[in-house]
């Protein structure tokens, strides 16, 4: 047990790595994040990640643009979408839109691939999360 | 003359050096927001001026708090150099606890080696879009930091690189069903990205190899060569400094003392700060 205290660094190394694979596997954090060792490994970045916000009202849908105050919690949220992550975007985009005709706000958190010869760009969404507020 | 300059070499102390590259690391690529900036740099350079306090359990108790909260506060937005940072702060706290130079010299051996076996792991396993060089050559025209060195070796115009970048970033989802399409020569970009897929993981692979194999094992003492190389290389194009240091920082606790390897990691240290401070490329670019 005392040889392994000596040797925490080494250990808490594995353990860090081994959880960043898990989340990015599973719960769609980015590679490049979480201590993993998956940097330049693969085009999907946090910041290449983007999010789109429908609001949504009787019969109309109307996409919004996230003021620049929330550009870090957005690039948290991209980066790791997790349903906590989503909801408190969610709930903030929420308290900033004063519009009581909204019945409804839907946060997507969408990724960029790319073909492999051309790279002709796609996307696919990785999670989203909509927030009923009447 | 040579052999002159290498036997001043092996009259450094090692460990000594090791700590204060990572301290001038610290100094030269400052890490964090304000809050956390402004302590670890009054500390590392307390560190490194003040006479006795090198190798001082405190400073590195400092540090490894400092960083530790830099990645905490910073969740899930660090980089690896972030948690690498703590690691080996935390680790040099340790073997100043217990003024054990040894113990310092196994941690950096094994931390480098599984740094790289994860990276290998990325690449060659779990990344989709590694081997078939659809990273680099997104990388190449995405990512500014590539900027000049794809200008430069596909002979691209700025804003032709500019035109690529807007087609490779378009959001195809919501109003956009299909990407617009253009025609771009990509011949060039898939060449180049071939190149630096199969050298980037070749080299990961041998680092972690050569930096995990026992020692008793004879080959084990060319690790040292592999990790310069990667240093020198990759951070020529990926300006990633402030990692290229720590690993060099590392690479030096681990290296037994050897002369050639040591004045090898301490020219590597200063190669990667001429990369930051001289921009070769753009200098190209501008003569031709």
């Amino acid at each position: 047990m005392k040889k392994a205290i000596l040797y925490l660094p080494t250990l808490l190394l594995v353990a860090i790595a081994v959880n960043q694979l898990i989340l990015a596997n599973f719960f769609n954090l980015s590679p490049w994040l979480g201590g993993g060792y998956g940097m330049f490994s693969t085009t999907d970045v946090g910041s290449n990640r983007h999010i789109h916000i429908y609001a949504k009202s009787e019969g109309i849908i109307k996409e919004l643009i996230y003021p620049k105050e929330l550009s870090d919690l957005a690039l948290r949220t991209k980066s790791f979408p997790t349903d906590r992550n989503l909801n408190e975007f969610t709930r903030t985009i929420a308290q900033i839109e004063d519009d009581r005709s909204i019945n409804s706000i839907e946060v997507q958190v969408w990724k960029s691939q790319y073909k492999s010869k051309t790279l002709h760009p796609s996307s696919k969404m990785l999670k989203s999360v909509e927030l009923k507020l009447n | 003359m040579f052999e002159n300059i290498l036997k001043k070499f092996g009259n450094i102390d090692f460990y000594n050096l090791a700590l204060r590259l990572t301290l001038l690391d610290l100094i030269l690529r400052p890490i964090g927001s304000w809050e956390i900036r402004v302590p670890v740099l009054i500390t590392a350079i307390l560190g490194l001026v003040i006479p006795g306090l090198l190798k001082n359990p405190a400073i590195w108790f400092l540090l490894t708090g400092f960083t530790l909260s830099r990645v905490i506060f910073d969740w899930p937005l660090s980089d690896n150099h972030a948690y690498l940072l703590f690691l080996w702060c935390f680790a040099i706290f340790i073997s100043a606890l217990k003024k054990d130079k040894i113990l310092l010299t196994k941690n950096a051996r094994l931390m480098i080696g599984l740094v790289f076996v994860f990276a290998f792991i990325w690449k060659a396993f779990l990344s989709p879009d590694f081997l078939d060089k659809r990273f680099f050559s997104v990388n190449m025209i995405e990512d500014p930091r590539f900027s000049e060195f794809t200008q430069v070796t596909c002979n691209i115009s700025k804003d032709d690189l500019d035109y690529f970048r807007d087609y490779v970033k378009q959001h195809v989802d919501g109003n956009l069903v299909f990407a617009e399409v253009i025609n771009f020569n990509l011949k060039c970009i898939n060449k180049i990205a071939g190149f630096l897929t199969y050298y980037t993981i070749v080299l990961e692979l041998l680092v972690a190899l050569f930096f995990l194999i026992p020692k008793k094992i004879s080959i084990a003492k060319y690790r040292d060569y592999f990790l310069i190389l990667f240093c020198i290389s990759v951070y020529s194009v990926a300006t990633v400094e402030g990692f290229g240091w720590l690993l060099i920082a590392m690479g030096i606790s681990q290296s037994d003392n050897k002369k050639l390897p040591i004045l090898l990691y301490i020219l590597s240290f200063f190669i990667i700060l001429f990369y930051r401070e001289v921009p070769v490329l753009n200098i190209v670019l501008e003569i031709f």
